[in-house]
């Protein structure tokens, strides 16, 4: 059949619209040195110390949450699909509540909660606050992460999985390392992706817990400079691009998520 | 559809079972519901801890009400929008015939796009439709079209709209494509065949079928909207007065000085998306009785 | 003049054509089956009836109309999908009642025609229930009513019982084929499961490859197949090569037994059918050929017992009566079979 003439209409508006942004962040990027296109800001941006800085500061913090994440997520998915079925809806409300309390009310709960004064006083220190900003990632990444972690789940038999294990003499540790998260291991890739595309930029968290991460140097930067802003928001499109890229891939590569996508 | 519980042969010695959901029920509490319990109990007591209301009764001063009720517009507008435009995206990609392979490139690109919020993307409109963005100059260049004495403002409700589709749209693509190819192509040539016309198929059947989708994504999409502090603070710095960036001036203890005010503003904020996604709920029971 | 009338139509995707020059002629009230393996176009057919898909070429007529370039909406054509396709949202009633909504007829009417149409086939207390509340069966049903309740001048049925168990199977094509011969409405129904074909339909047509290989009564198709394909599709089959000894007066003999085909035969070998239930053990009467062999399989099937045995270079095997009192052929037995000729198949 042919395309209806409609359908192309939408189809291009919805083009410029996302394309034009895009193109002009481009082409003002380059704008640094007058009268010519140029990579004067991208130069710029990669001499600043502070931009290694807060860029590793938060490479850094994406990869602790991703482990942190893994290692709090898959067993109690599993454990969730395992024994407790019942408490799967409860579960999964309690993730998907990050998409409905704004972070920045989440994290005003930590800075009043976890204050020099309260009973886990983790603000008071610099390892604290690093430790409380990680959480609060690996919380803003539960809907995607548990998601993408159960969806893979679903595709295995579980609990068939883990008797032939157990019937063979295997460990809770083993059942989980060797068996069951090898074959979650793309689902939970894709998750991976989303959760460093998420901490990369993030910036109210970061910002409100005083860390020297991305998003408030991105801020800064954003406040004080004119062509380098462009530049480092065509960085870090490219590098959002790369991880959901990369997660796309993931999950087309798990051939059973389509066959038994209910 | 999920496998038939069956009862195993040999249960699996299970040291208490309980104790492999504890480190996820912990972490919850400490880092989800007591933040959130702690925000919503403050905004009842007063410095010393003794209850009040007053916390309450002082959001309804102009500046406070007129912060949530541009917030409120704007987190309307762009998910109306959102959800609009994007289901007209996914309708395009689906079920218009466009070349097949476009699908894939259009599912991407959203994933990307609905990530992309925060600092740079108010970056790209600034390069783009500030006032020598790429858009601005070449409007004047070649139409002589000034954006700006139009009346045209990237700082403003509509300006901010704008921006914010930006995510918006994608979000919605990416939940609704999915709804879209779940139509099963029987239930078109079923209305067909008995006469209905494209129209009464999309009203009688395909929409009401749709609807908690539709719905859930509107919530989905009002709160992330209104919880966004990222864009619109690197957008405007502190002077456009939108809920979420009052409320970062104050935690940041810039603007205002008492602090339990601000518990009072961030409850505000969830009572906000609560009813939104309460409403979702409720219209979703009542939308929704032919599933069990 | 027939009633639903399609000329030389074929269709091609892309460079595969799927029908080829299909020609059917189908009188008022009577029940036609397209029978066929998956990919033989008979879907293509009923598609391109209910204008899902146009034909490359040919036409289609319905009651004398050409209808080739009308949309589906325009045919009044029924149709009865193999998934059902029970519009979710909508109740059983409002299913039903939905070609008289989209026509505007009034609230009464409704009710009355959805009233009738459920009594039709015994839904009367399901008015208000969801298609997930209710089994298979009972959805094709109301698939059936929703279908023939805007009184179409044809109704199509795309496998309609195949999504099925077995037994409601059994009972809901007796029923349709009930509902049908009652309301007396042209019916086109497509099947690739040939006893569904031979039990409920006026006439079948068999399709292979897209043509039309042979059009007939269940009872020409099953004992006088036209060609190889047929009759290999179209129940059990028993092949034999035959020596031609005698091309003038048509005997051929397999492995030493002489049978007459009572027609000129060209020199050679050619492939004979013969039915498993044309063979009986021992002599029966009108069987002109006999043979002895030793029984190699023996089948217990409840009231069939499928015996096996060779003739020639052949395993042919026989269905026989379960008969209280006779003890079943066993393994290794030497017995004596009979055929008659006349129920000999030549293969082309």
């Amino acid at each position: 059949m042919k395309p209806k003439a409609w359908s192309w209409l939408v189809f291009l508006l919805g083009f410029a619209y996302f394309a034009l942004p895009l193109i002009g962040t481009l082409e003002f990027s380059l704008r640094k040195r007058r009268g010519e296109y140029s990579l004067d800001a991208y130069v710029w941006v990669f001499e600043d110390t502070q931009f290694r800085e807060t860029f590793g500061y938060s490479v850094v913090m994406a990869l602790l949450t991703i482990v942190f994440g893994m290692l709090l997520v898959v067993p109690t998915a599993y454990w969730v699909r395992l024994r407790y079925p019942r408490l799967r809806p409860v579960v999964e409300f309690i993730t998907l509540l990050p998409l409905v309390i704004p972070p920045i009310v989440i994290v005003f709960g930590y800075i009043r909660l976890y204050n020099t004064s309260s009973f886990l006083p983790m603000t008071g220190t610099t390892f604290g606050t690093n430790l409380l900003l990680m959480f609060g990632y690996v919380t803003l990444s539960l809907p995607y992460m548990y998601r993408a972690v159960d969806t893979g789940l679903r595709t295995i038999d579980v609990r068939t999985l883990t008797e032939a294990a157990q019937s063979l003499g295997a460990g809770w540790v083993t059942i989980i390392g060797r068996i069951i998260l090898p074959n979650v291991l793309i689902a939970v890739m894709s998750g991976a992706f989303v959760t460093f595309a998420i901490v990369i930029g993030e910036f109210v968290l970061a910002a409100l817990l005083n860390r020297p991460a991305f998003g408030p140097y991105m801020q800064l930067i954003g406040a004080n400079r004119a062509y380098e802003p462009a530049a480092l928001a065509v960085i870090a499109f490219t590098i959002t691009w790369f991880c959901i890229g990369l997660m796309q891939v993931a999950s087309r590569m798990t051939p059973q998520s389509r066959a038994k996508r209910s | 559809m999920t496998a038939p519980p069956h009862t195993p042969a040999r249960k699996p010695v299970l040291p208490l079972g309980w104790l492999g959901l504890f480190p996820f029920a912990l972490f919850a509490l400490l880092f989800l519901i007591l933040p959130t319990m702690n925000i919503v109990t403050g905004a009842f007591q007063t410095a010393d801890g003794t209850p009040t209301l007053q916390n309450i009764a002082n959001l309804f001063q102009p500046s406070i009400l007129s912060a949530y009720w541009i917030s409120i517009r704007i987190s309307f507008a762009t998910a109306l929008l959102g959800c609009l435009i994007g289901f007209g995206i996914a309708a395009a990609v689906t079920l218009g015939n466009l070349p097949g392979w476009l699908r894939g490139p259009v599912m991407t690109f959203s994933g990307v796009a609905s990530n992309f919020a925060g600092v740079p993307l108010s970056f790209a409109f600034i390069a783009t439709l500030g006032r020598v963005g790429l858009v601005t100059v070449l409007l004047r260049e070649w139409f002589g079209l000034n954006l700006y004495s139009l009346g045209f403002n990237l700082l403003s409700f509509w300006g901010l709209t704008l921006v914010y589709l930006f995510f918006q749209i994608p979000l919605m693509v990416l939940i609704v494509t999915p709804a879209l190819d779940g139509l099963r192509r029987e239930w078109r040539e079923a209305s067909d065949i008995l006469g209905a016309t494209g129209g009464q198929y999309w009203r009688m059947v395909a929409l009401p079928i749709l609807t908690p989708t539709l719905l859930g994504t509107f919530a989905l999409l009002f709160a992330n909207s209104f919880g966004a502090v990222a864009t619109a603070y690197a957008l405007t710095g502190s002077s456009l007065s939108i809920v979420p960036i009052v409320l970062f001036a104050q935690i940041r203890g810039d603007v205002l000085q008492d602090p339990h005010l601000g518990y009072a503003l961030a409850f505000g904020m969830i009572v906000v998306t609560g009813i939104a996604n309460g409403l979702y709920v409720w219209l979703r029971a009542k939308t929704e009785r032919w599933t069990v | 003049m027939s009633f639903l009338q399609l000329d030389q139509l074929r269709k091609s995707f892309g460079a595969t054509q799927v029908v080829r020059n299909f020609d059917l002629e189908i009188e008022q009230g009577e029940f036609v089956s397209l029978l066929g393996p998956s990919g033989c176009g008979k879907t293509t057919v009923l598609r391109m009836i209910a204008g899902f898909e146009a034909p490359s070429h040919g036409a289609i007529r319905v009651g004398g109309d050409e209808v080739t370039h009308k949309r589906p909406n325009q045919r009044n054509v029924g149709m009865v999908f193999q998934s059902y396709a029970l519009f979710p949202n909508l109740t059983v009633a409002q299913n039903v009642a939905f070609g008289l909504r989209v026509k505007g007829a009034g609230k009464a009417q409704r009710a009355a025609r959805v009233a009738e149409m459920l009594s039709l086939v015994g839904l009367v207390d399901f008015g208000n229930r969801y298609p997930f509340q209710l089994s298979g069966g009972q959805q094709q049903r109301v698939a059936l009513a929703r279908a023939l309740a805007v009184q179409p001048r044809v109704l199509l049925l795309d496998e309609p019982l195949s999504a099925l168990d077995a037994k409601i199977r059994v009972s809901l094509r007796e029923e349709i084929r009930e509902i049908q011969k009652r309301l007396g409405i042209t019916t086109v129904f497509v099947t690739h499961d040939q006893e569904e074909a031979l039990s409920m339909s006026d006439r079948i047509v068999v399709m292979n490859g897209g043509v039309a290989q042979q059009v007939g009564t269940p009872h020409e198709i099953y004992s006088s197949p036209a060609n190889r394909f047929v009759a290999e599709f179209v129940g059990r089959l028993n092949v034999l090569d035959a020596e031609v000894t005698d091309p003038a007066t048509g005997r051929v003999s397999v492995g030493g037994t002489e049978i007459s085909m009572g027609r000129p035969l060209g020199a050679g070998t050619v492939p004979l059918a013969l039915r498993p239930e044309a063979i009986s053990l021992g002599p029966a009467p009108g069987h002109d050929v006999s043979f002895r062999g030793t029984v190699d399989e023996v089948q217990f099937l409840g009231s069939v017992i499928r015996v096996g045995t060779r003739l020639g270079a052949a395993q042919v095997l026989l269905d026989t009566f379960n008969r209280t009192g006779r003890k079943p052929p066993r393994l290794g037995e030497e017995l004596e079979f009979s055929f008659s000729s006349v129920g000999v198949i030549l293969l082309d």
